[in-house]
């Protein structure tokens, strides 16, 4: 038994000491900086001798072992520890790689159960053989399981079989669970990643990091003012804008309002392009190489420029799925597909082990397909959950009467502010206010439009937006709780909404609340849903 | 009996916004006497709406699982199977002991719903609706 105990790689504790200096880097360097260099020989004897002992330590105390269903991990010297994760409780099984990793082909490894806030084993480092066998016992682990086991897994994989169906189609559907060759579903090309650059926001994020970062590297008794105009000057000077500048001041008023007004514009545009910039920069960083492939029942993605993440996922884990389209996807004929787990959710950001840049489950959101061409969605929904199909939906609307009712609740906000303003200030500042209500018809008319609900025979699909649209996707046997709700405004119009909750769904829109449905109808639905939710087990494995 | 423990709690808030108002209020007999009617009426609500909000508390217990319907002016009704119970605690507080009442918690693995109580139960009735609830648990996936 002893004799199965593995050891994490030998070089890992190069990779644990690296971590723990890297959480005291900033700290540790402003220190050094502070105390004017004081000699390296010190620095190593203080801080980083103690660090790689610990590392040391750990290497020699961290076993693991592959018994016949279950991952035993052994830590600890004072405080010993043995855990135990049963291969039928993991959730998912995270790779991380970055360049120093790659480099001694080894991978930092996350294995996660449904637990939730963090990973229940994180090996830091194993070789990429260990790590390929582990999966294999997890996987093989998987199939071995009695085929009766599989068909109770009911709102997963073996309803994908209409009664209509040979047996055949049984067969070949089990046979596709259980086929262990890698098949690719998706894979994003550079030109995709430069799309989505383009239709996301994420520039924001490394703008505000390079801000903070820029912050950080700046001595704390540094007088700001000093720092900067000395390059704005020679910016200034550089630039071809002395001249322009010579003429604003020289120009009268009415003109350089309308320089200012145009460099401002300018300033705009330049400001926008160099967002989207960084968004692809980001993304390139983050999202290159994305691959989806397909594993037996398993997903598996990966991705990244540098730090290189491998995940998989179990398809029967997948709680929910949500597909984003912006008006820019629109324009590319692209939508986002996000999907959501238990254990790999928002929870999991919170530092795991002093490890806050280490990649792995952050807030962000888990890609089924970043960037994918609209027409394709069904097709790649219907490989990564066999028994969903998207085709043939009977779309149900919301009560046409929510217009009114929308179209009021905005009144109600426009209506005093704009007469206040029509009255007290001048005329004039009616047509805003109109232009407004306008607009609350238009937003309302097409809200209603767009919302739709559908109960098929596996799940409920919502669809909400007309702007940036969003389609949610939950399998009965993924729904928790199932709530009716009335407000008193709901009432007085006969109306109700719907909603029901979703195991992981810590940021919004990850669980469908279907609002503004005639009352009669949304009892109905809350009935079926409930009856439809009571006759599935829930199941995490 | 539910309602008299809840009307004593109300009773007693409103007999503290009395004091309350008294003591900051006692510059003027009239400001005095605004306070006292004010904690007057919110003591007489605090009496009635016990009543209101039990009266619209029902709860169903079926095949498929349990239903809690509560809500005066926003109403719910929330539904939760019987297969999705991971657990389920029954929480007395000291006065809940003194009437024999329970409060039942329902644990799902949802986010929003992840708990979901019902309190005012007799003790008896909350244990008899638990172990329902719980029978059976042996078909479940975890």
């Amino acid at each position: 038994m002893a004799s199965d105990e593995r050891r994490l790689h030998p070089l890992s504790w190069v990779f644990t000491a690296a971590q723990f200096i890297k959480g005291f880097i900033v700290p540790a360097l402003v220190v050094l900086f502070a105390s004017g260099g004081a000699s390296l020989e010190l620095w190593s004897g203080v801080f980083i001798g103690p660090v790689v002992m610990a590392a040391m330590v750990k290497y020699v105390v961290y076993r693991y072992r592959l018994a016949e269903d279950e991952i035993v991990v052994r830590d600890g010297i004072l405080t010993r520890t043995e855990r135990h994760i049963p291969y039928e409780r993991i959730q998912n099984i995270d790779l991380v790689r970055n360049p120093l990793h790659r480099m001694f082909k080894v991978a930092l490894v996350r294995v996660q159960t449904a637990s939730g806030t963090r990973p229940e084993a994180v090996m830091r480092v194993l070789s990429l053989d260990a790590v390929e066998e582990m999966r294999t016992r997890v996987f093989a682990s998987r199939t071995t399981r009695s085929p009766a086991h599989d068909t109770s897994a009911g709102d997963d994989t073996a309803e994908a079989t209409t009664p209509g169906q040979e047996p055949a189609a049984t067969g070949a559907a089990r046979a596709a669970t259980t086929d262990h060759r890698e098949r690719v579903l998706l894979r994003l090309p550079a030109i995709e990643l430069v799309k989505l650059g383009i239709v996301s926001n994420k520039g924001l994020i490394v703008l505000g990091a390079a801000l903070g970062l820029f912050s950080q590297s700046v001595r704390w008794e540094t007088d700001w003012d000093d720092l900067i105009e000395p390059y704005l000057r020679s910016a200034a000077d550089r630039l071809p804008l002395g001249p322009a500048v010579d003429w604003l001041t020289a120009s009268r008023f009415e003109s350089r309002l309308l320089t200012v007004g145009l460099l401002a514009m300018i300033g705009l545009v330049l400001a926008i392009i160099l967002l989207r910039v960084f968004s692809i920069g980001w993304f390139f960083l983050q999202l290159h190489g994305f691959t989806l492939t397909r594993r037996g029942a398993d997903l598996g993605a990966d991705y990244g420029l540098l730090t290189r993440i491998s995940r998989t996922i179990p398809t029967s884990r997948i709680q929910s799925l949500k597909s984003t389209e912006t008006p820019l996807h629109r324009r590319f004929r692209r939508q986002s597909v996000e999907l959501r787990t238990v254990g790999g959710g928002a929870a999991a950001s919170t530092d795991v082990d002093f490890d806050p840049g280490g990649g792995g489950p952050k807030a962000e959101s888990q890609w089924l397909a970043p960037m994918i061409d609209t027409e394709r969605v069904p097709a790649l929904l219907e490989q990564v959950l066999p028994d969903t199909a998207l085709d043939g939906i009977a779309w149900e609307p919301i009560a046409r009467r929510a217009r009114r009712r929308i179209v009021r609740r905005w009144l109600m906000i426009i209506a005093p502010a704009t007469l206040l303003a029509g009255l007290v200030v001048d005329p004039w500042a009616l047509a805003p206010g109109v232009a407004a209500a306008l607009f609350a018809g238009l937003h309302a008319h097409l809200y209603v439009r767009h919302a739709a609900y559908a109960l098929t025979g596996w799940g409920l699909l919502f669809r909400t937006g007309w702007w940036n649209r969003t389609l949610t996707i939950v399998r009965y046997g993924k729904i928790q709780t199932v709530a009716f709700g009335e407000s008193p405004f709901d009432r007085r119009h006969g109306m109700a909404s719907v909603r029901i909750d979703t195991a992981g769904a810590e940021s919004n829109g990850h669980t469908i609340a279907i609002p503004y449905l005639e009352a009669a109808v949304a009892r109905d639905v809350a009935r079926r849903l409930y009856a439809e939710a009571g006759r599935r087990a829930f199941r995490w494995a | 009996m539910w309602v008299a423990f809840c009307s004593l709690a109300s009773l007693v808030a409103a007999t503290i916004v009395t004091v309350a108002a008294s003591l900051s209020g006692g510059v003027t007999i009239a400001i005095f006497l605004a306070a006292l009617m004010l904690s007057g009426a919110l003591g007489v609500a605090c009496y009635v709406w016990p009543a209101v909000r039990y009266r619209h508390i029902r709860y169903c217990l079926d095949a498929t699982g349990f239903t809690i319907r509560r809500g005066v002016f926003w109403r719910s009704v929330t539904s939760i199977p019987k297969s999705r119970i991971q657990h389920t605690d029954i929480v007395r507080g000291p006065l809940q002991r003194q009437y024999d009442l329970a409060t039942l918690v329902i644990h799902t693995a949802g986010t929003q719903d992840a708990s979901v109580s019902l309190s005012g139960l007799h003790q008896r009735t909350a244990i008899d609706i638990r172990d329902v609830l719980i029978d059976g648990g042996d078909e479940r996936g975890v």
